[in-house]
């Protein structure tokens, strides 16, 4: 006879477990703009638990009760990517799904990427430059640009200045490099160092056909030859300049010429005699000569470029004058 | 019963004493000995890669890859599980340890079928303290050899007792022991066959037939021995069957993979076939060392081994052995093995079975001579003082040569120094380096203790038998990081690598010896930091990282078979052996015949008695003479000889002991002026490989000699011609140092202005690959021109490159040839190339092509030049002001003169130029690197002089064939070639500085 209430009591109980009434969507538009957005659903129960999937992990949301049902808030600002989506709402045994599409709210903080190609330029061979923009928020989401388009693409004709340029101003890692051209021509000059027994060489100002200074440790070499040998020196050029020095040697008249990528500048020739009555000259008297001649010289670098005339470097430097 | 219960007890405690003996000084020192071993640490790396991957064969660590069952795995795997309680090399040293432990009861056991307990206890104190044992542990490492002998040893006693007793338990107890001589060591399994079982079996037979104590005939003993093996033919084919089928079973996966993978490797040199007589220092390691004591006792060995029927198979195993021992001094072991097994197998091991089986034999006449008939024959003849004498000293003296063996590695250096890897391991572990391929240089066997330490790959390996790389296995080298020892091969094999290193992704080097810079320098590697330990670490740039290797495919069940059976096999050897102690385990081995004769004729009693002490007393002698007094000034010749002997070794105070005593010529005064005329590729670079002096005149006390001297740079060989003169001063000849006028500069500061550059890497701080935006353009460069050249045979592309770009750059040429049949060949520059060029620097090079034999349209399918970038902030400046001129000997040669002039403020560790040879219209028809031996301070000049092949009249430039040239991959076209006006006043020759700075770290 108990076992027969038990059973009785069982189907009684049984049958008030009714299935759960779907909430009703109290919401204007299926999108769900997070993460400050809330949906509201209307339902008698407040027996709910809320599931977001996306095409991510499933982020488990939080109920909030209202006096005729519930409201679900996103207290959480990560793991959630744009997209569509379906929210499941669970009590019991019985779960309901409403698709909705999950928007990034339009905040302050986004990201600009600028990203140019190629991010060295060299103006021997193109001037043009690629920029692709687009635009990131915090959760890597991209947003439009301009007119709705995601990515922005245009073409920039560089300025030939030798530069670092920053596509956005205070992102060094946004920076691309304007670098300097090939050599043009290659002034050449020569002084002779009386306290150093040397001839001093020095090739520049060295430019690119758009004046800018080439680049620093680029290879200049200056070849030189006497009756006999060949040589070769290698400078690296700083500031437009490389220098050599080429120490004297008696009776040998030498014939340079120095050379890069290709370009090679005049020949010029050194020789320099030394008087041995020099050693009589007071050194007062030398530095004075010596400084009469070497002035004019540096000061006519500039000019060198356009007028490379041999004779006015390859000169022949005397103490005794 | 009284003497049999005393010897029972003797022979116990003297087992005891001997584990304690092993405890306290093995146990001590092998820890300290084991870094300097040969073998020890690749046991380790096998190990490590058994804790990594118990059921995993394939290890990628070594030569691109290879299956670790090429080796029983025992040994390793049991270190391995010690490993999981202890560091690494504490738990090999453990394992040894306890391996070390069974041995010495293997032999007490071993012993004991020969005779009594005493003996056999003695003889356990003897394995404790054998040269050979020492040797093989704490010098060769070879513990798997130790583990197969000990188990060997122990299952023989079981063996002999299943012949004669033939109970199954026997044979299980012996099938169990043999079961993990042959999961640890395959060799002694092979050869233990052939030296203890056979002759075990074969005494065991004899045994039984003379229990009928009957006298007979030579030829009735024989003849009733054969008729006892067939009588017994179900056990012998019992045990035999078991035996193969155990052999076969256990270790089937070493079987699958010699006969899938066959060793393919040629012959490696090894000192253990080299002829002792010849080669003494071969002979004291493999010879000399490991049967000291066989030697100095051989009479008695001999007598005793020779003496019984029964010891009949021991003594041919005896003899062979120890014949087989003597390497290449006789022809006969060659005979004997045939020429393959002759030059795979190292014979040294047969020495150390000779000596292993002599044991018994060495501890009964010991034991005879310390308290039985032998000290009695002594005592009727002479005094008791005289026979304490006697063995103190032979005792002393044989100790004294046993810690002349614990230091054998200091005594003769077999390792390099011990290197502090935590740095190394610091540097493989960031920035993804371990992404490439590693090699190291001069690291001897401590390569295999940084393998074991890390997850990182190199292309190099300590175990031949599992490499299969064919530029490893086509030549005799034994390791690349000792590739110098190798001579031509080694370093030919070396150089594929280090040219070749793209097609191994072969990214860094650590040098741990100077004497490979110039051949990695010219190779187109670059220094790029020196680590605390002091290892330098070489990189070559445009790299690619290493690609997924598939294994070779094992079935899934040999690999658990590999993993569960060989430890298995010392589980079950274990349980059964406490099982047998518990259940079977006799007072004594009843049925053995026991020999307890101890009667030595006279001669053989007094040989063995003084022998030793002569024997140890005249090496340790030998010794010291040696170290301390052998004149190495008594004639001009020997003194010239030994004085480049010093300098070779830069013992640079010996060496200056060798000059002629002079208060103006102090040894601050020779350093001084080594330090301003020394230095460069001979002097820093090189070691000495032979030398001939010639006497060009002599007098009383003076004498004029010519040394002609040949050295070994890693540049391959240079020769030197020089001319010595001598004193003799006081019973001595004495060099008189030649004087030197050293060039003096103007100045006493230089000054040179370098353009440095830096390279940022990664700007963002992360673990991932470096973000799009962080990347580096790849330099651009130009080919000014390459052609195709063909020369008596020979065929090489030619050319010349230029780094167009602004910064400098690291240029990887490769020249790829495409076949008809679709094969394509791969060549490389070597070292006829600048790989390191400033901007706008440019380079000559040739790429020699070798395998093709003509410039054929109709076999070449295509000719591809490749040319890979990278930006390099090292290696850019090549050095000197070059000044050269030829001088034309003949049609087909010149002379080159060359005159560097050191403008920099560092010194020029090997001037360098790298030649170029060209035509009228200036097509480069051959390019070559020309160096000279010695460096050239700053601020100085240096002349030399090169005798060069030209090669015009009979070159010729394949037009027909297309050559297409690429730039990181986009097809690039040639610029007219120019006339080169300076070449064609050289005869046809251009050169530009290429040459090797090793002081200034942040240059090259």
């Amino acid at each position: 006879m108990r076992f027969f209430w038990l059973i009785f009591c069982w189907q009684f109980f049984h049958s008030c477990d009714h299935s759960a009434e779907k909430p009703v969507w109290l919401n204007e538009t299926s999108e769900f703009i997070f993460p400050y957005d809330t949906f509201h659903f209307q339902s008698s129960s407040k027996d709910w638990s809320a599931v977001l999937y996306s095409f991510t992990q499933p982020v488990e949301l939080t109920l909030e009760p209202e006096r005729n049902g519930f409201r679900i808030v996103v207290d959480r600002n990560s793991g959630i990517v744009e997209g569509p989506a379906n929210l499941s709402l669970t009590s019991g045994k019985n779960t309901f799904f409403y698709a909705i599409n999950l928007v990034k709210i339009e905040d302050s903080f986004f990201q600009l990427v600028d990203y140019r190609s190629p991010k060295t330029v060299n103006p021997d061979s193109s001037l043009q430059h690629q920029s692709i923009m687009h635009k990131v928020d915090r959760f890597q989401n991209l947003k439009t640009v301009i007119d709705e388009k995601y990515f922005f693409e245009r073409e920039h004709s560089l300025s030939p200045i030798v530069k670092t340029y920053r596509a956005i101003i205070d992102k060094a890692l946004t920076a691309y490099y304007m670098q300097a051209g090939s050599c043009a021509q290659i002034p050449l000059q020569s002084i002779f160092d009386e306290e150093k027994n040397q001839f001093n060489i020095s090739a520049g100002i060295l430019k690119d056909k758009y004046g800018n200074n080439i680049a620093d440790g680029s290879v200049i070499r200056f070849i030189y030859t006497d009756s006999k040998n060949t040589y070769r020196q290698e400078s690296l050029v700083k500031k437009g300049f490389a220098n050599a020095q080429i120490p004297w040697k008696k009776n040998l008249k030498f014939k340079l010429h120095a050379e890069t990528n290709n370009v090679q500048s005049n020949i010029i020739e050194l020789s320099h005699s030394i008087n041995e009555t020099a050693k009589i000259i007071k050194i007062d008297e030398v530095k004075k000569v010596r400084k009469a001649l070497v002035k004019p010289l540096i000061e006519k670098q500039p000019k060198s470029i356009v007028n490379q005339s041999e004779k006015v470097y390859s000169k022949t430097l005397e103490i005794d004058e | 019963m009284g003497r049999v219960v005393w010897s029972d007890s003797l022979g116990k405690n003297l087992l005891l004493i001997a584990i304690c003996l092993v405890l306290l000084t093995h146990g001590i020192v092998f820890y300290y000995t084991l870094p300097k071993t040969y073998d020890a640490f690749v046991h380790i790396f096998f190990a490590d890669h058994y804790s990594r991957q118990w059921f995993e064969p394939w290890e990628y660590r070594w030569y691109t890859g290879f299956q670790t069952i090429s080796y029983p795995p025992l040994v390793h795997q049991a270190t391995a599980l010690l490993g999981k309680l202890f560091p690494l090399k504490v738990a090999f040293c453990i394992y040894a340890i306890i391996i070390y432990e069974v041995l010495i009861v293997g032999v007490y056991r071993f012993t004991k079928i020969f005779f009594d307990k005493s003996t056999a206890g003695a003889a356990a104190i003897l394995a404790a303290v054998l040269s050979s044992l020492v040797e093989t542990m704490h010098v060769y490492g070879q513990v798997p050899t130790l583990t197969g002998l000990a188990f060997l040893l122990n299952a023989l006693p079981f063996l002999y007792l299943y012949i004669i007793k033939k109970k199954p338990i026997h044979l299980i107890m012996t099938l169990s022991f043999l079961s993990v001589t042959i999961s640890s060591h395959h060799v002694t399994a092979i050869f233990g066959q052939i030296f203890f079982i056979a002759p075990t079996i074969f005494m065991a037979l004899i045994d039984e037939q003379n229990q009928s104590r009957k006298k007979t005939s030579l030829f009735q003993f024989y003849w009733g021995t054969i008729k006892l093996v067939f009588s017994k033919y179900k056990h012998l084919i019992l045990l035999v069957g078991c035996t193969i089928s155990l052999a076969i079973i256990l270790i089937f996966p070493y079987w699958y993979w010699s006969k899938t993978d066959p060793i393919t490797q040629v012959s490696i040199p090894h000192g253990s076939r080299d002829s002792f007589l010849e080669n003494l220092s071969s002979g004291l390691v493999f010879f000399i060392i490991p049967l000291a004591l066989v030697l100095a006792l051989l009479p008695a060995i001999s007598y005793k081994i020779t003496s019984k029927k029964r010891y009949l198979g021991w003594a041919v195993s005896f003899f062979l052995c120890l014949l087989l021992g003597t390497g290449g001094t006789t022809p006969i072991p060659k005979m004997l093995l045939g020429e393959n097994a002759f030059n795979i197998l190292t014979l040294d091991r047969f020495s150390f079975w000779a000596s292993i089986i002599a044991i018994p034999f060495m501890a009964k006449f010991i034991m005879s001579f310390a308290a039985g008939s032998v000290k009695k024959f002594w005592l009727k003849r002479h005094s008791l003082s005289s026979h304490f004498m006697l063995a103190l000293f032979s005792g002393l003296s044989y100790f004294l040569f046993l810690i002349f063996i614990f230091h054998l590695g200091s005594f003769r250096p077999l390792q390099p120094k011990e290197i502090d890897i935590d740095p190394i391991l610091n540097f493989l572990n960031r920035d993804e380096h371990m992404r490439w391929r590693f090699l190291t240089l001069g690291f001897g066997d401590q390569m295999a203790w940084l393998s074991a330490n890390s997850q990182a790959a190199t292309v190099d390996g300590n175990y031949h038998s599992a490499r299969r790389l064919p530029e490893l296995t086509t030549r005799p080298v034994e390791r690349l990081e000792n590739a110098k020892f190798a001579g031509y091969d080694g370093l030919a094999s070396l150089k594929d690598f280090l040219s070749n290193a793209e097609k191994y992704n072969l990214k860094y080097v650590f040098s741990n010896d100077r004497y490979y810079d110039p051949l990695l320098y010219y190779n187109g590697w670059n220094r790029t930091i020196r680590l605390e330990n002091g290892i330098m670490v070489w990189e070559k740039g445009n790299i690619s990282t290493i690609k997924p290797l598939k294994p070779k495919p094992l079935p899934t069940f040999l690999k658990y078979t590999w993993g569960i059976f060989p430890l298995l096999s010392l589980i079950v050897a274990c349980i059964l052996f406490i099982f047998y102690l518990w259940k079977y385990k006799e007072q004594k081995y009843k049925d053995i015949k026991q020999d307890k004769s101890e009667d030595y004729p006279p001669f053989i009693l007094y040989s063995s008695a003084c022998l030793p002490i002569v024997f140890f007393s005249g090496f340790i002698i030998f010794q010291v003479y040696e170290l301390l007094l052998v004149r190495e000034q008594k004639d001009p010749e020997t003194a010239v000889l030994n004085y480049y002997n010093h300098l070779d070794f830069q013992r640079f105070d010996k060496a200056f002991t060798f000059f002629e005593p002079s208060p103006l010529y102090p040894l601050d005064q020779y350093l001084l002026e080594k330090s301003v005329n020394d230095g460069g590729l001979l002097p820093s670079y090189a070691k000495l490989d032979s030398i001939k002096v010639t006497e060009i005149s002599r007098k009383k006390d003076s004498a004029k000699l010519s040394v002609y001297s040949r050295w070994n740079t890693s540049l391959g060989f240079h020769e030197k011609l020089d001319t010595m003169n001598l004193v003799f001063q006081k019973k001595k000849w004495y060099v008189i140092p030649k004087s030197i006028l050293p060039e003096i500069p103007d100045e006493q500061m230089r000054s040179y202005t370098f353009t440095l550059f830096k390279k940022q890497g990664k700007r963002l701080i992360s673990s991932f690959p470096t973000i799009k935006d962080d990347r580096v353009k790849k330099p651009f460069v130009n080919f000014l021109q390459a052609n195709l050249i063909s020369n008596d045979g020979e065929n090489f592309v030619t050319g010349e490159i230029l780094n167009a770009d602004d910064i400098p750059v690291n240029i990887a040429l490769r020249l790829s040839i495409t076949l008809q049949n679709d094969s394509t060949f791969h060549y490389y520059p070597e070292t006829n190339f600048i790989y390191n060029l400033a901007p706008k620097g440019s380079s000559f090079f040739q790429i020699d092509v070798k395998e093709i034999q003509s410039w054929d349209s109709t076999k070449i399918k295509s000719i591809q030049l490749f040319a890979e970038t990278d930006v390099s902030e090292r290696g850019y400046i090549h050095g000197g002001t070059l000044g050269y001129s030829a001088e034309e000997l003949n049609s087909n040669s010149v002379t080159i003169h060359s005159e560097f002039y050191n403008e920099l403020s560092t010194e020029i560790n090997i001037p360098g130029l790298l030649v170029a040879e060209k035509d009228e219209k200036g097509t480069i028809l051959q390019s070559k690197l020309l160096t000279h031996n010695n460096a050239v301070r700053s601020g100085l000049h240096i002349n030399f002089q090169h005798k060069f092949k030209k090669i015009a009249r009979r070159a010729k430039r394949e037009t027909l064939l297309p050559l297409d040239i690429f730039v990181n991959g986009q097809p690039r076209k040639l610029p007219a070639i120019k006339i080169d006006n300076n070449a064609i006043k050289n005869k046809g020759i251009s050169a530009i500085s290429h040459s090797f700075i090793s002081q200034e770290i942040y240059l090259q």
